[in-house]
């Protein structure tokens, strides 16, 4: 992402926000829905995201970490989304065909499957670590950033989380392929 | 999937090839509509916002000496006691839709020899120069989005500054303090050759306008405005005796006008009231020599509580409730210093958290805003 955009979008020039927003919503509408497993409720935590970092631009000291930022953001954004569901008690609707539609070339459809459930039985909060982890690739302490937490914590909530997965996928009456059984 | 290095290899696989990047028709311009309409935060408050306004304590930055730990432990008994007695009584701590944002507070500058306005998050962290010298009694809108001063607003982030006229039959008016709708401001008018103006008035934020007087001292005396009740509808305040620091609170009408004295004790210039209208606090005169406390006590006068700052403090003034009602926000002098700090704490004396840490600095006009999400 280009410092300079970021620089002038700080200063109030919408004009470069709107660059800004056009090379980073794919990429965000892509961790929305990992993490809200929604894609009408992951639009408007994209939404409210960029209006945050709109508003908050002038507070960013760093223009180099403006993708960073953006992701913390972003993250809140999807909790807060999640929370006034929840508090609304709206029933919430499942991706179209709940499951991926791309095939994989590294895992049987079973496998597939099986993730994608056990995936659906985490929490927000789970997905968000994972997300952060498997997805971004995010170094723990810099997970832990994100989230606004320390690392012990990041490497806790990870750890269950995983658990939480294992535990569902355990629990499934198919059996899963192992790395092994599938390179073999 | 029976080791942990099996889940890695899945999951990464799994995100990488169900994470969908595609953009929906009509997506970016919505985004670009609904921020066009928004203006963006001052830099101070977009800072502060970067990260969660959390109240997580700190411990007290001064090291307390031998006798301030005896001393420390004898008013954590007695703040124990007084929790105890918070507890088992009607003290109900308010549901939290709220979340506390900034604390705002006045620093002295000594070059300017005057006040500057600082902002800082209500853990300690990520202080701001809000608006420079020289500035007055600072007050947070309710919004969050303009300051009152003496007499005048000016939006947080130091623009559009108003400076409204500061006279009104005679009465010259000063330090102001915001209705809940943000509408309008109760003023303390004063006049030191004609006393008898003395008294709050009532004028329109917007411009000052539409100036109408509120009470009359009728002691020779000033009445220093405070918290507007949550609805609007009556003003607490604290009527000053003549020449004096200290007085007794007071509750106006907005509609009528009518006030009557809350209690007889003699507080401090300054008395908040909590966002559920049920309390109203102030800090106990000063007497030289002796710790201050704060008082607790229902607007018509009944349940008066006292809490004591838990610190050996050389005074502490100034307590206003936090936006969610659960703590106060106040400036301290520990030991022997002659300069404040800024402090919150629970509203049962407990937990406290000390925000500033400058001894060289003296702090006061403790105000904290809602967190403008």
């Amino acid at each position: 992402m280009d410092p300079e955009l970021v620089i002038l979008a700080r200063g109030g020039d919408h004009d470069a926000f709107a660059r800004l927003v056009a090379g980073s919503i794919g990429r965000l509408n892509a961790i929305a829905r990992l993490i809200l497993r929604d894609y009408a409720l992951a639009e408007d935590a994209v939404q409210d995201a960029f209006v945050d970092a709109w508003r908050s631009l002038p507070g960013l000291r760093d223009p180099e970490r403006f993708q960073a930022w953006l992701t913390r953001l972003l993250i809140r954004s999807c909790q807060d989304t999640r929370r006034r569901v929840r508090r609304r008690t709206i029933e919430l609707p499942l991706l179209p065909g709940d499951g991926p539609d791309i095939a994989d070339h590294q895992a049987t459809f079973a496998v597939v499957d099986q993730i994608e459930r056990g995936l659906q039985a985490l929490t927000v909060d789970q997905r968000t670590v994972l997300v952060l982890t498997y997805y971004l690739d995010l170094p723990i302490a810099e997970a832990a950033s994100v989230l606004g937490i320390p690392s012990g914590t990041m490497k806790s909530r990870l750890h269950r989380a995983i658990s939480a997965l294992r535990a569902t996928v355990d629990a499934d009456d198919r059996p899963l392929a192992t790395t092994a059984e599938r390179t073999t | 999937m029976t080791a942990y290095r099996d889940v890695d290899l899945f999951l990464r696989a799994h995100f990488e090839t169900t994470a969908d990047p595609s953009v929906l028709d009509g997506q970016i311009d919505t985004v670009l509509t609904a921020t066009a309409g928004r203006r963006q935060q001052p830099a101070w408050l977009a800072a502060l916002r970067s990260h969660p306004m959390s109240t997580t304590a700190r411990s007290l930055g001064r090291p307390l000496s031998s006798p301030a730990w005896a001393l420390l432990i004898i008013l954590a008994l007695l703040v124990a006691i007084t929790a105890v007695g918070l507890t088992t009584g009607a003290i109900r701590l308010p549901a939290a839709p709220i979340v506390n944002g900034p604390i705002l507070f006045g620093r002295f500058v000594p070059a300017a020899d005057d006040t500057a306005v600082f902002a800082v998050r209500p853990d300690g962290s990520g202080e701001q120069l809000v608006i420079p010298a020289p500035i007055e009694c600072p007050q947070l809108s309710p919004d969050g989005g303009r300051i009152a001063v003496a007499f005048g607003v000016v939006n947080v982030d130091g623009t559009d500054r108003l400076m409204f006229p500061d006279t009104f039959q005679g009465a010259t008016l000063g330090c102001s303090t915001w209705s809940p709708d943000g509408r309008r401001l109760a003023v303390e008018g004063f006049n030191d050759a004609d006393r008898t103006v003395n008294g709050i008035y009532l004028a329109d934020a917007e411009d000052g306008g539409n100036v109408v007087r509120l009470t009359t001292n009728g002691q020779d005396g000033n009445d220093v405005p405070g918290d507007w009740s949550p609805d609007g509808r009556h003003v607490a305040f604290v009527r000053a005796l003549a020449g004096q620091e200290i007085g007794t609170i007071w509750v106006a009408d907005v509609d009528t006008g009518a006030a009557h004295q809350v209690i007889p004790n003699v507080v401090g210039l300054w008395v908040g009231w909590s966002t559920d209208g049920q309390w109203l606090v102030a800090s106990r005169a000063l007497v030289p020599g002796q710790a201050s406390s704060f008082i607790l006590v229902r607007p018509d006068g009944t349940d008066l509580r006292t809490i004591s700052p838990p610190a050996n403090h050389n005074w502490a003034t100034g307590p206003t409730f936090s936006p969610d009602g659960t703590r106060l926000a106040f400036n301290m002098a520990v030991g022997t210093a002659d300069k404040a700090d800024i402090y919150t704490m629970r509203i049962d004396g407990s937990d406290v958290v000390q925000i500033t840490d400058t001894p060289n600095d003296n702090e006061y006009f403790v105000d904290w805003g809602i967190d403008p999400r």
